[in-house]
């Protein structure tokens, strides 16, 4: 009861500024799509909305966070929800792994602020990004499920696989290479206590979740999830890592019993992380190092909890300088979780000021057809997701005028992107006087720098994009409104069809209308011809739509059934095995 | 064991962990020019002339050149708005002039070129001046604009074009003889989006003998000219960004007294050293010398040679150069060109009724065979071809008055010029690297 208490009260501490104000829009904490079906359309096999669209697959966590909305109804709140459940999923989970792992109330606590405040996900957290918080609420839950009591029959296996997949997954969809953690745990607490089980188990779990990585997996393949986007490089302050690395190795050094192995399972996995959230000089993309600031996240709360009860592990008949090293490792736990309390009096989860709040200027200027896309270019900590690179090194990306979480991941460059970027490549050089006529083409009515950018120094010389005086999205930063008509869509007459993701709509008219997206067949209905980098379909029907990758709706479609399937399953034996005790 | 592996492993991880570095930047694929590196001295999709002037006693005409068949649109801002709009269209072989519509007064114009890269020259001729020179392609961080005075009787002004959607705002940095000029008039000029603004630097900095101005973009972009006015003649040139070296194929003419004023933004001064070419291709003094950082250093280049004669001027740093030339009755002024070339496009030369004189420079030490095609508004182009010895200059006199433009090739790198002179009153031009 105390316990619950504390745990409720320190989730309330920590996301009171998220559950009273709502949250930023920052990093990659975008607002919800306003129609979470349509974004579930689309991400079955439909129209990657990033950049200037793709056939792609959109990353998982973008179809968790829709069905997910659907269910809940609302944007903002199903945002919030998501964000505090999924932060006090991760502190009930960890609480509920320690407690199974035979660990004091005191460790339960402690471990579990340690997992969701510590240094790595506050380094999540400051990135701004959220998919990183997301994750905690599934994977200790995984892991406890890893450490449980071996089942006598087959249901009760049944059951146990069930609820370790759906926690994998319920973690993986929103860190998709935090599937590989279960499998890791099982292996490493296999061998600390010597018994098979655990790595059969957690290797199951990680199995079971991979479909709901369907298809951005198959879309992206292994080697591109491993390697793309920028990492991470986490550099923790000497006051999170010494009392850490004093902690754990002290645990490890004089604990007895449980203790040293939870102090040890948790150095392996928090140092195995560690090492994978620092490895971008090696090769390894965002995604990777993500899984391995998650994996540190819970290595430190194990080696904490395993730290905090190493003095009762000891017993009597032990010598003094045991027992102060026992008693040192106790201190610097209750050090490191007095410091993941660092981020508790802003009260939202280490999450940075709301950044891009400004950019509502594109619905309030938008002609009646819809915002147009707006080109924002600066420094990359300041664009909202991921963004592009100029071979300069300039960043830049695209939004779709209102800005949403769909759009946080790019897809791959395309025809289109390739074309944008040899004309902002032009630009840059000084060659183009009217970038607007050039930008025009790509639906783009606005150009926005959220800081110093070489594209914004060049639109000082140019003569068809008006400043908007007093606008601005960042510090030395500007605004630059297009003064030829730049839509999404527009019809041999020059009409502009609205963009209603993921469809375009519009007056049925004769003729064709130019959809400015990156060039596919599967545009429609009717007879679908490639315009340059883009598409033109018959504007007979009133809309324009992406057919849709069949294979890719299947696996979107062959996700969401297992899941089901594994809440279904988890559900049912979750009644019948209330009384599970630790292993 | 468990103990023992697992420290093991946790310390092996932490320490290759601690030994990654931060991943470094991404590689640029090409590498890529910036604005601030994009060269300003060749032929581009646009050109902004600052000035020319009509009125019932004088003309201006734009010479419109293209690298290849192109339309262009010739805008004439004023007030704001573009008051007048000609639109025409080069092929091969032609060069397209185009009378100054606007009844009268200075105006600012832009051209914009359609398909290919082009250049534009502006002459004006009537009664009291012959000036031109070539319009500007290219936008440097800052804007050298060395050789003005504003003795007793001259009026000198610097013209700053924003023909842009922004309105800019702009220091000037200002050398006289008597050291770096300072002044709230020189600060946080606002030149508004489309618009010109005058400074009669006259008024602001009277009885200077020898006046240099840099142009400082702080918000926006600018496109200055400098106009000296002696109440003779008048002489117009534009600004140009930095560079090592200059040359000056037409520096020098028989009657014309000049100077070479070099300016230095930087706060290291710059050694330069000047070496002159004259037709007779003898070995003719050099001078060497130091720009004070920042500053700005005249050096006169009377009596080097007895007749036309041109000029290299090469530092150890970067600066901006102007050859002023002057006799009683006229004054001249251009910029050099910062690059040889083995093409030119030189737009201007017919316009002048009496007759203009190209001039080909070869600095280098072998030989060149150049090629000069004179190209008019109706395609009728004539090809002549002229040997120019190592270390000399060349001039070709051309007299056709509907010559709107040449088009120079030549075997090895050269630079091209041209003068002309009408009634004691006298004009230098550039030319545009092509090719």
């Amino acid at each position: 009861m105390i316990t619950t208490v504390l745990g409720v009260a320190l989730v309330l501490v920590l996301t009171r500024s998220i559950i009273a104000e709502g949250l930023p829009a920052t990093g990659y904490l975008l607002p919800l799509a306003e129609s979470a079906w349509d974004t579930l359309r689309a991400y079955a096999g439909g129209w990657h909305p990033g950049g200037l669209g793709s056939p792609e697959p959109m990353h998982p966590s973008v179809g968790a966070t829709a069905a997910i909305q659907l269910l809940l109804g609302g944007r903002g709140g199903a945002a919030g929800i998501l964000t505090v459940g999924a932060v006090a999923a991760g502190v009930a989970g960890m609480v509920a792994l320690i407690r199974r792992l035979g660990l004091s109330r005191g460790a339960c606590l402690v471990a579990g602020t340690v997992f969701v405040a510590g240094f790595p996900v506050l380094w999540l957290g400051a990135e701004g990004y959220w998919p990183g918080l997301l994750a905690l609420g599934g994977l200790p839950w995984s892991l406890a499920g890893v450490v449980g009591r071996d089942p006598e029959n087959v249901r009760g296996w049944t059951g146990r696989l069930a609820r370790v997949g759906l926690a994998t997954a319920a973690s993986a969809v929103f860190v998709p290479l935090s599937i590989v953690i279960p499998a890791l745990f099982g292996l490493v607490w296999a061998s600390v206590t010597r018994r098979g089980c655990p790595l059969v188990v957690g290797a199951a779990g990680s199995v079971l979740a991979l479909p709901v990585l369907m298809p951005w997996l198959s879309g992206r393949g292994v080697a591109g999830v491993l390697g793309s986007g920028a990492p991470f490089h986490p550099d923790p302050s000497w006051w999170a890592a010494v009392p850490l690395l004093v902690a754990g190795t002290a645990a490890m050094v004089v604990a007895r019993g449980r203790p040293v192995s939870v102090a040890v399972t948790g150095a392996v996995i928090g140092s195995v992380g560690f090492f994978v959230a620092r490895a971008g000089s090696m090769g390894a993309g965002q995604e990777t190092t993500v899984a391995g600031l998650i994996a540190t996240a819970a290595g430190a709360a194990l080696v904490v909890a395993g730290a905090l009860d190493a003095p009762a592990s000891l017993g009597i008949d032990v010598s003094l300088p045991r027992t102060a090293a026992a008693y040192a490792a106790m201190v610097a736990a209750i050090v490191v979780g007095v410091t993941s309390l660092i981020a508790a009096p802003a009260g939202r989860m280490g999450l940075p000021d709301d950044r891009f709040g400004a950019f509502a200027f594109a619905s309030s200027r938008a002609e009646s057809h819809g915002p147009d896309r707006v080109l924002l270019t600066g420094p990359p900590e300041t664009l909202p997701g991921q963004h592009r690179l100029l071979p300069d090194g300039t960043p830049y990306r695209l939004i779709g005028g209102v800005l949403d979480y769909p759009q946080a991941w790019l897809p791959e460059a395309r025809l289109g992107d390739a074309a944008l970027e040899e004309t902002l490549v032009g630009l840059i050089a000084g060659q183009e006087l009217r970038p607007g006529e050039l930008l025009a083409r790509f639906g783009i009515r606005w150009v926005a720098a959220t800081g110093p950018s070489p594209i914004a120094d060049a639109m000082s010389a140019q003569l068809d994009m008006r400043p908007l005086a007093g606008l601005f999205v960042g510090e030395s930063g500007g605004v630059w409104e297009n003064d030829v008509p730049a839509y999404r869509a527009m019809t041999d007459r020059g009409v502009a069809w609205s963009w209603v993701a993921p469809d375009y709509e519009g007056r049925q008219a004769g003729g064709s209308v130019r959809i400015a997206e990156n060039a596919d067949h599967r545009w429609g209905p009717g007879a679908w011809q490639q315009d340059g980098w883009a598409n033109r379909v018959p504007t007979e029907a009133g809309v324009a739509t992406f057919g849709g990758v069949g294979s890719y709706r299947f696996q979107a479609r062959a996700a969401g059934v297992v899941v089901i399937l594994l809440a279904g399953l988890s559900l049912v034996r979750a009644r019948r095995e209330a009384g599970d005790g630790p292993a | 064991m468990t103990r023992i592996l697992g420290l093991a492993v946790a310390a092996v991880a932490v320490l290759f962990a601690t030994m990654q570095p931060a991943p470094g930047p991404p590689v640029p694929a090409v590498e890529a020019i910036s604005r601030a590196e994009a060269p300003t001295v060749g032929a581009s999709h646009f050109a902004h002339c600052p000035w020319s002037r009509s009125d019932s006693l004088r003309n201006s005409s734009y010479s419109v050149m293209g690298e290849g068949p192109t339309g262009f649109d010739l805008s004439f801002l004023e007030g704001g708005e573009v008051e007048d709009r000609v639109s025409g269209r080069i092929d091969t072989d032609t060069a397209a002039r185009v009378e100054n519509p606007r009844p009268v007064g200075a105006s600012s114009a832009m051209v914009e070129f359609s398909t290919s890269v082009g250049s534009v020259g502006v002459v004006t001729v009537g009664e009291g001046l012959l000036a031109g020179d070539l319009c500007s392609g290219g936008i440097p961080d800052s804007w050298h604009l060395p050789g003005g005075s504003t003795l007793e009787g001259e009026s000198l002004v610097l013209r700053l074009f924003n023909p842009f959607t922004a309105d800019a705002r702009v220091d000037l940095w200002a050398f006289s003889e008597l050291g770096i000029e300072a002044g709230e008039t020189l600060e946080g000029l606002t030149v508004p989006a489309r618009r010109t603004r005058v400074v009669a630097l006259e008024e602001i900095l009277p009885r200077r003998e020898s006046l240099s101005i840099i142009v400082r973009p702080v918000a926006g972009s600018v496109i200055p000219v400098m106009l000296l006015d002696t109440g003779a003649d008048v002489a117009v040139w534009p600004g140009t960004g930095a560079g090592d070296g200059w040359e000056f194929p037409a520096a020098g003419a028989v009657g014309l007294r000049s100077d070479l004023v070099l300016t230095n933004e930087a706060s290291i001064p710059v050694n330069f050293l000047i070496e002159a070419f004259d037709e007779s291709g003898a070995q003719l003094p050099t001078q060497v010398g130091r720009i004070e950082g920042p500053g700005q250093v005249r050096v006169s280049l009377e009596g080097l040679s007895s007749s036309g004669f041109g000029v290299r001027v090469t530092g150890d740093g970067p600066f901006g150069a102007a050859v002023v030339a002057r006799s009683e009755t006229g004054i001249a002024a251009t910029v050099g060109a910062q690059t040889t070339a083995t093409g030119w496009l030189v737009p201007g030369p017919g316009v002048v009724p009496s007759g203009s004189r190209l001039r080909l420079l070869n600095a280098g030490v072998t030989e060149l065979t150049a090629t000069y095609r004179t190209l008019t508004p109706e395609g009728r182009t004539r090809a002549n071809v002229i040997e120019i010895p190592p270390n000399s200059v060349r001039t070709v006199h051309i007299a056709a008055s509907e010559v709107a433009g040449l088009r120079v090739t030549a075997r090895g790198p050269l630079t091209v010029g041209w003068l002309a002179t009408v009634s004691g009153r006298a004009m230098f031009s550039g030319a545009i690297p092509s090719g």
